[in-house]
């Protein structure tokens, strides 16, 4: 009877380390799906900020099988993120240097905004594939966070 | 490498009389075009290189093998041929093992496609032109030679 005792305390206290062990990968992935929304918001095109503002980290699945989805929300990103024709960052700037100057003049006249898409400059990273370059780029940090985090 | 891997998966989806995609210039259906897509004609398959994955490092000699990233986007004026286009396409690279085709004279052997997005529909152009995107990272084993 004592053996069949200390087996199931084998038996419970596996099962709570396995549990520990699962809800360790869900934090560890947690910190990856948010190192990966930080470094997409580095380099998201950018002109009133809606796209921007509309990223998100959510925890999906299970206990058993974790995931974190990290995207953005507004209706457009899909296309901005694969638009690879579109201007953005320096390019952006540069193409449209003379109604970027406009509207800042106008700006500065205080006659509010300008209509069409030569609202504010763009910064010099923002690009397309916004969320698939960094995760790309990031895959062994990703690794290196897993593996910390179930030590 | 000569050529860029979405010059060479282009030449894989004209190859051969089953092909799906034509050469543009012979103003067939479906002309695959590299990184630069056209306002006409409406049906048109367009394929961009984009940021691969360093997959190992040779110990010997030291070289970097990585899977190549293109994007491969199918446009159409009619929703249903578009998306029927990019699952055909899918399909066909799919089944790519150890493929070998001809390029200019020089050879190029595609291990595999692996598919990293499912197909997705990215809504209207201004034309109200359907257009599909995939995205796909290919590994060549001409690089590791």
């Amino acid at each position: 009877m004592a053996n069949v005792r200390k087996v199931s305390e084998l038996k419970q206290m596996l099962q709570q380390k396995v549990a520990e062990k699962k809800q360790r990968l869900t934090e560890a992935l947690v910190r990856c799906g948010l190192l990966l929304q930080a470094e997409s918001q580095k380099i998201v095109p950018v002109d009133y900020g809606f796209l921007k503002n509309s990223a998100f980290t959510r925890k999906e699945g299970s206990t058993d099988l974790p995931a974190i989805v990290v995207g953005y929300t507004s209706v457009y990103a899909i296309y901005v993120h694969e638009n690879l024709e579109a201007a953005h960052g320096v390019v952006f700037n540069q193409k449209y240097a003379a109604e970027l100057a406009h509207a800042a003049k106008l700006r500065k006249q205080r006659k509010g905004g300008t209509k069409g898409p030569f609202r504010h400059d763009r910064g010099p990273d923002q690009q397309a594939k916004f969320l698939e370059r960094p995760f790309r780029r990031l895959r062994q940090t990703f690794v290196a966070i897993v593996k910390d985090g179930l030590k | 490498m000569k050529h860029s891997a979405a010059r060479i998966l282009g030449a894989l989806l004209i190859e051969g009389s089953s092909a799906p995609c034509t050469r543009p210039e012979d103003d067939g259906r479906w002309p695959v075009l590299i990184a630069s897509q056209p306002h006409d004609p409406d049906d048109v398959v367009v394929l961009y290189d984009t940021e691969g994955v360093g997959v190992t490092r040779l110990l010997a000699g030291g070289k970097q093998i990585e899977k190549l990233g293109v994007q491969i986007l199918v446009r159409d004026a009619s929703y249903d041929h578009a998306n029927d286009k990019a699952q055909q396409i899918a399909d066909l690279l799919e089944e790519t093992r150890r493929h070998t085709l001809l390029l200019d004279g020089e050879s190029y052997t595609l291990d595999c496609v692996t598919r990293t997005s499912p197909i997705f529909g990215l809504g209207q152009d201004e034309r109200r032109r359907q257009t599909f995107s995939l995205n796909v990272l290919v590994q060549l084993l001409s690089v590791m030679a």
